[in-house]
């Protein structure tokens, strides 16, 4: 009984102790009850119970009455009737055992038989006699001679001598334990028995529960006997057992009573209920219903309140309070069910009283244990719907009473009302406390005092239910608060739980719920008098297909009503988000004409949209916003100046777009491309349930071979297991209107429900990459519908500026350019993307030696010339025609350098155009000897490599003025042709000086004339050349003489080589080498091929060498071959010579030396034939 | 016997909702669908204490757990229970029954266990069909055909 307030010895007259008579010394017994009644409770006792039920240790209580033989107790009644019998005595004197106690015994134990009573005992109280101990023979006692008289063999045990605890407490301490435990044993045992008794008598009894006669009243009187005596025992699980029994009886006949025919004794419950009064979870027993119930006066909430109470008081007695508040309200439906199933008549309102006492009262029960016990946690959780179920009845209540806010002042049947229903609430348990009976009495009282209980109510279910994490009910609640707020005219309260129960349910997408929390937030809102919001909501509402046709049909024109009426005169748009109305399907850029966007020119995109909208609605402007794209790695890159060009006189393209990218970062942007066009579709992630499995089937062998399993494999299942993150919701907070000075853009476009195809565009005026940005649609000029949508794809484009080009091109651009001769160019000027102003001049200036002009006029050459440029429009050329004249340069080269600067108004540098130049014709002479005359040789040929051919004149041959020339050249000359195709001209010119005198070095000057066509202007080539040390020195000669005794020169026979040098001018050079350089596979030089001669500076007599040569070969042969070196001796004393230790060679310049045999040739005759040498041997 | 089956995904969203019923008064389409959706907060509650008792409890115990996908009675308010159950993949099953109707008033749990089976049956043949893109609403109407059936079957 630890922990209840009220021990069950105060319960209101019921004492459900086991009663055990006394018979015998009543007097005795007197003096003995206090101790016994004390002792008996003080320890447990083993109860064991037949049919294997668990064994329990309980402990007992017993109240004592004197045996009354007329006061016969029926066995069925467990309460009243006594369990045990004791019989009390103190006799010690064995001769009035005889005479008179024997007797008595007899009687009362005869009388116990005649009743079928087995629990029963005899106790002798004896006082302490220290002799008696030390008898020798026990069986002379009293207690020996009552045992030997009455006792068999299963009673022996029941005969008991006790020591009077009165008399002689010290001594009689073991006896007396002895006395209770034996008592708490046979009651225990009589319990056994006759509850054994009493199941089957009830089972009898429940089995006639379908007798027409059978009531279920009186069953449930009679097993509540059960209850009481299992409770009385401690057992509280078990007595609730046999409530629930009970409950589950009812319960089960009230609901057949519906299908079936309904018993006789359910009549009962169906009378009026006339008391709903607040059930008391206390662990007493509450009579007075148990009094209605007994006098089958009980109506159906008293017998639920009583049942649930009883119910209730062995879960507080087992301390379990959560439990109560969980079958608080399976308890409080099945009464209300059973109340309609029954058609028990009440009051309105009656039941929900008794459902809101109800539950309050469990409520403060759960509180009242649950602060002194650990289980608040596990009771916290059952509160909520506790409190959901009270607020609901409250609710209820109100709106009975006319006390809910918005309604008008109750009517006076609604008064009446009131008074009714507290009058059948009762009055409140006498308590200091404010029951919850008062509460809700107060409350039913006035409009003010129930908002504030009811508004309690509420937000400690929501806050309940928020703790222990039931999100889903706390908004429910919140839903019932908005209203109620939303009625009290606190619209702004109502909002705010209005529009987090819509998040909720948007997330989780719960559109039909959504939908109507919607219907309710538009409500507020009219109320409110937000037009913003109002507005907003009307266009969601509009589009919401779970919606009915008509609802959306009047916020459609409600959408459009509010934008004309009252949205007309606000200056901003009303902004909300697109894809509640409006799905974005997909997006196209459409395709450039030229391959890229260009400054200037249009771009247009066109989008597919889906309205959602139930009719037709006007878009004053849709637009797409642009963003520039900006991506880090090409910010890293250095932007490309954008009037850099890179001209030259091949074609080039210009452009300024970055949009040739190396290999490398080709690679690498790939995440940095731009899309053209999406489908929205796409750019969800994949379902990844709709992966095909890689699964294979494999088969298992077993050792012998034989199969022993097959199974299918998945080979991937890290892949295919892998966990998505469920896609959270987000709020889409498209309300950030985005900057739309540029934008894609058109007006007036009707959307029609479903699909649409709109085409905005736009110019552009920047180049640059861009993206697409926010879609926004302005509906009627005033709500502004906003996406988002499309900046997560990456869609855009780039928009490149073609700047003015400007070509300096060859006309003919196979052909070289010839300096010499006027050569045509053009230039051409691509305006690109813009205009070309009218007065634009481009200035070109050139290096020096080239020249330029127009070509059109004939100005002079010039080398600077400002050219005037039409004004075209834009992607137009034009091409302007210029001469330019490379000078020829004197210096033989291979090609001429030359560069042009264009200087153009739109660039800030001017442009360098490289040029090269090819001479039209190159020159080369040579100078011929013959003895001691000189003869100059000129040769000319082409250097162009195209075809080309030029006619020569006037060749000129000047010297220096000492030196004369005479012209060998034909009169004829014009004539002369040199082309690139190979053809060469030449002229010879012979040098007039005196042969003997030695003539300085000299220059010359080669000119010529030469011309396209003979009409043509003819220009004058030079040459300019020098020629040196070409005076005759010495004239070599050589003669072949055959050897002695031959006529003819043979081959292979010795013959004599005559060399001889003759001086022919003046000279230093006196000593000289010859060398015979004989070609080997003719000549075979004979002993020395080469010698030192010295001429004599005065002489002109010839210096002569003979050799032995043989020819190896019959036929012409050429001479060998002289060469005559200047020798420098070794050792010379002359300090000013360059003094070596070994002698060397100098060679003489041509012309120095003639060679006069060069060219001759002996005829060799063959070997003689040596036939009679033959013979001979 | 029931008067609304839901079908909710593991995303709590509803996959499909089925009621029958007079469209009258507080027991319309509804005010069954808020009767389902508070429904996840008590069968979430009870995933959530069957998941922490698996931990705590032998092996053995948990796994009959988790083989008991029937979660039994959710809630149940004046007019309604609530009976839950859940597949192994996370896809729940509601079914609510109607307190005043006599049918719904006397149904035992054995009954709603086997309706509830049977609703799991019906929803992994309607899941089957290769058109049927998992995640998406059941718009299948031999699926609300049988679900209609298995609703009225008890009545």
């Amino acid at each position: 009984m630890k922990g209840v307030d009220n021990s069950p010895t105060d319960r209101e007259g019921m004492t459900n102790k086991p009663i055990i008579t006394c018979a015998g010394d009543w007097n005795l017994f007197c003096t003995l009850e206090a101790p016994l009644v004390a002792a008996i409770p003080q320890d447990s006792c083993e109860w064991r119970r037949s049919y294997g039920r668990i064994t329990k240790f309980v402990y007992l209580e017993a109240s004592f009455v004197k045996f009354n033989k007329d006061k016969n107790q029926s066995e069925l009644n467990l309460l009243k009737r006594p369990i045990f019998h004791i019989y009390w005595t103190d006799c010690v004197d064995i001769e009035y055992y005889k005479t008179t106690l024997r007797e008595d015994i007899e009687a009362w134990l005869k009388y116990l038989e005649k009743n079928s009573i087995t629990d029963w005992m005899i106790v002798l109280v004896e006082t302490y006699d220290i002799r008696k101990t030390n008898k020798l023979l026990p069986r002379t006692t009293v207690l020996d001679k009552i045992k030997g008289e009455f006792a068999v063999k299963q009673t022996e045990d029941r005969f008991i001598s006790v020591i009077n605890p009165i008399k002689s407490e010290a001594r009689s301490a073991e006896s007396w334990r002895t006395l209770v435990a034996k008592v708490r044993h046979f009651v225990l045992v009589a319990y056994n028995k006759s509850l054994i008794k009493f199941e089957e008598y009830m089972r009898e009894q429940r089995e006639k529960r379908n007798d027409p006669e059978w009531d279920f009243c009186k069953y449930f009187i009679l097993q509540e006997q059960l209850a009481f005596v299992l409770e009385m025992l401690g057992l509280y699980e078990e007595a609730l057992v046999q409530y629930d029994e009970l409950d589950a009886l009812f319960s089960q006949f009230v609901l057949n009573s519906n299908i079936a025919e309904s018993p006789k004794w359910l009549e009962t419950f169906k009378q009026p209920v006339t008391s709903w009064q607040a059930v008391r979870l206390t662990a007493l027993v509450p009579l007075n219903l148990r009094e209605l119930i007994i006098k089958k006066k009980a109506s159906l909430l008293d017998f639920r309140s009583y049942l649930f109470q009883r119910q209730s008081a062995m879960l507080l007695l087992t301390f379990k309070p959560w439990e109560i508040a969980s079958r608080c309200l399976t308890t409080v439906h099945n009464t209300l069910v059973e109340l309609t199933l029954l058609g028990a008549h009440a009051v309105d309102g009656a039941a929900a009283c008794w459902a809101h006492l109800a539950c309050v009262e469990t409520l403060r029960a759960c509180e009242r244990l649950s602060s002194t016990n650990q289980a608040l946690e596990a009771c916290t959780a059952m509160h909520a719907p506790l409190l959901h179920n009270a607020k609901d009845k409250l609710h209820e209540l109100g709106k009975l009473c006319g006390l809910l806010p918005g309604s008008p002042d109750p009517t006076s049947e609604q008064l009446h009302l009131v008074v009714m229903l507290s009058a059948g609430m009762g009055d409140s348990e006498p308590n200091n406390q404010q029951s919850p009976t008062d509460r809700l009495k107060e409350a039913l009282c006035s409009k003010h005092s129930f908002q504030q209980y009811y508004l309690e109510l509420a937000e400690l279910a929501m806050g309940t239910y928020k703790h222990i994490g039931r999100l889903r009910f706390a908004r429910h609640i919140g839903r019932d608060l908005a209203s109620f707020y939303s009625e009290l005219g606190e619209t702004s309260k109502a909002v705010v739980f209005l529009t987090d129960a819509l998040r909720s349910y948007e997330e989780q997408g719960w559109r039909e719920l959504a939908a109507q929390t919607r219907l309710e937030l538009i409500a507020a809102a009219h109320k409110m008098n937000d037009v913003d919001r109002y507005t907003k909501l009307s266009a969601r509402i509009a589009s919401t297909a779970e919606l009915e046709i008509l609802v959306r049909n009047f916020y459609f024109e409600e959408m459009l009503k509010t934008i004309r009426e009252k949205l007309a005169d606000k200056q901003e748009t009303v902004l909300t988000e697109l894809n509640d109305c409006f799905q974005i399907v997909s997006a196209t850029l459409l395709p450039s004409e030229r391959g890229v966007y260009i400054t200037d020119n249009k771009i247009q995109c066109r989008f597919v949209v889906e309205s959602h909208m139930p009719k037709d609605v006007t878009c004053s402007r849709v637009a797409i916003s642009v963003e520039v794209f900006e991506d880090k790695q090409r910010e890293k890159r250095t932007p490309v100046k954008s009037n850099k060009t890179d001209l030259s006189v091949s074609v080039s393209s210009q452009s300024n777009s970055p949009r040739k990218l190396t290999p490398e970062s080709t690679s690498e942007n790939e995440s940095n491309t731009l899309v053209t066009s999406i489908r929205l579709d796409d750019l969800k992630p994949k379902n990844p349930l709709l992966n095909p499995m890689n699964i294979t089937s494999k088969l298992h062998y077993k050792e012998d071979k034989t199969l022993q399993k097959a199974t299918v494999e998945c080979q991937n299942p890290k892949v295919t297991l892998k966990r998505s993150d469920s896609s959270k919701y987000r709020k889409p907070s498209a309300t950030i209107r985005n900057n739309y000075e540029t934008c894609f853009s058109t007006k007036d476009i009707v959307l029609r429900p479903g699909l649409n195809e709109i085409t905005v565009e736009y110019i552009a005026k920047k180049c640059g990459r861009f993206k697409l940005g926010q879609v926004s649609l302005l509906v009627e000029g005033k709500l502004e519908f906003l996406s988002n949508a499309l900046i997560a794809s990456k869609m855009g484009y780039e928009v490149e500026t073609q700047g003015v080009s400007v070509y300096l091109n060859k006309v003919e651009p196979k052909k070289d350019l010839v300096a010499g001769l006027e050569q045509e160019m053009e230039l051409v000027v691509n305006s690109g993307s813009s205009k070309i102003q009218e007065n634009a001049t481009i200035v070109l200036r050139t290096s020096t030696g080239l020249q330029i002009r127009l070509a059109d006029d004939n100005s002079q050459m010039s080398r600077e010339i400002s050219v005037p440029i039409e004004a075209i429009d834009p992607f137009q050329t034009t091409k302007i025609q210029l001469r330019l004249f490379a000078n020829l340069q004197p210096k033989r080269e291979k090609s001429i350098e030359h560069t042009v600067w264009l200087t153009c108004p739109w660039w800030e540098a001017a442009t360098e155009v490289p040029l090269h130049f090819v001479p039209p014709i190159s020159a080369s002479w040579r100078l011929l000897t013959s003895n001691t005359r000189k003869l100059i040789h000129v040769t000319l040929k082409s250097s162009v490599v195209h075809p080309m051919r030029f006619l020569l004149s006037n060749p000129t041959l000047d010297c220096d003025a000492n030196n004369n020339v005479s012209d060998l050249n034909p009169k004829n000359a014009g004539d002369l042709v040199v082309a690139s195709d190979g053809t060469t001209a030449s002229f010879m010119w012979e040098l007039l000086k005196d042969p003997l005198v030695k003539a300085g070095p000299m220059k010359a000057t080669f000119a010529v004339n030469y011309s396209i066509t003979k009409e043509g202007t003819s220009r004058r080539f030079c040459c300019p050349f020098d020629i040196q040390d070409y005076t005759t020195l010495f004239v070599v000669r050589t003669k072949l003489e055959p050897g002695k005794g031959s006529d003819f020169c043979r081959a292979s026979q010795v013959c004599c080589l005559q060399l001889t040098v003759q001086r022919v001018n003046e000279t230093e050079h006196t000593s000289l080498m010859y060398e015979v350089l004989a070609d080997q596979t003719m000549w075979a030089v004979l002993g020395r091929t080469a010698g030192v001669i010295t001429m004599e500076s005065r002489s002109a007599e010839g210096q002569s060498v003979s050799l032995d040569v043989m020819p190896l070969g019959a036929g012409y042969l050429p001479l060998p071959a002289v060469r005559l070196s200047k020798y420098i001796a070794a050792n010379t004393r002359d300090p000013k010579k360059d003094i070596s230790a070994h002698p060397r060679l100098e060679p003489f310049s041509p012309g120095q030396v003639y060679h006069a045999g060069k060219a001759k040739q002996i005829h060799v005759l063959p070997p003689a034939p040596k036939d009679h040498v033959d013979i001979n041997v | 016997m029931a008067v609304c089956v839901a079908i909710i995904g593991k995303d709590n969203s509803p996959l499909y909702i089925g009621g029958i019923g007079n469209e009258s008064g507080t027991d319309n389409e509804l005010s069954r669908q808020w009767l389902v959706h508070t429904a996840l907060d008590a069968l979430e509650e009870r995933l959530a204490t069957t998941n922490t008792s698996n931990t705590n409890t032998s092996a053995n115990a948990a796994r009959t757990d988790l083989r008991d996908l029937y979660l039994g009675l959710l809630y149940s308010t004046d007019t309604h229970k609530i009976y839950g159950y859940v597949t192994n993949t996370r896809i729940k099953l509601v079914l609510v029954t109607s307190s005043t109707s006599p049918s719904g008033s006397n149904i035992r749990d054995a009954e709603v266990r086997t309706a509830l089976r049977r609703l799991h049956a019906l929803y992994a043949d309607a899941i089957c069909n290769p058109f049927h893109l998992p995640g998406d609403q059941i718009v299948s109407r031999k699926f609300d055909k049988q679900v209609k059936s298995l609703m009225m079957n008890n009545v």
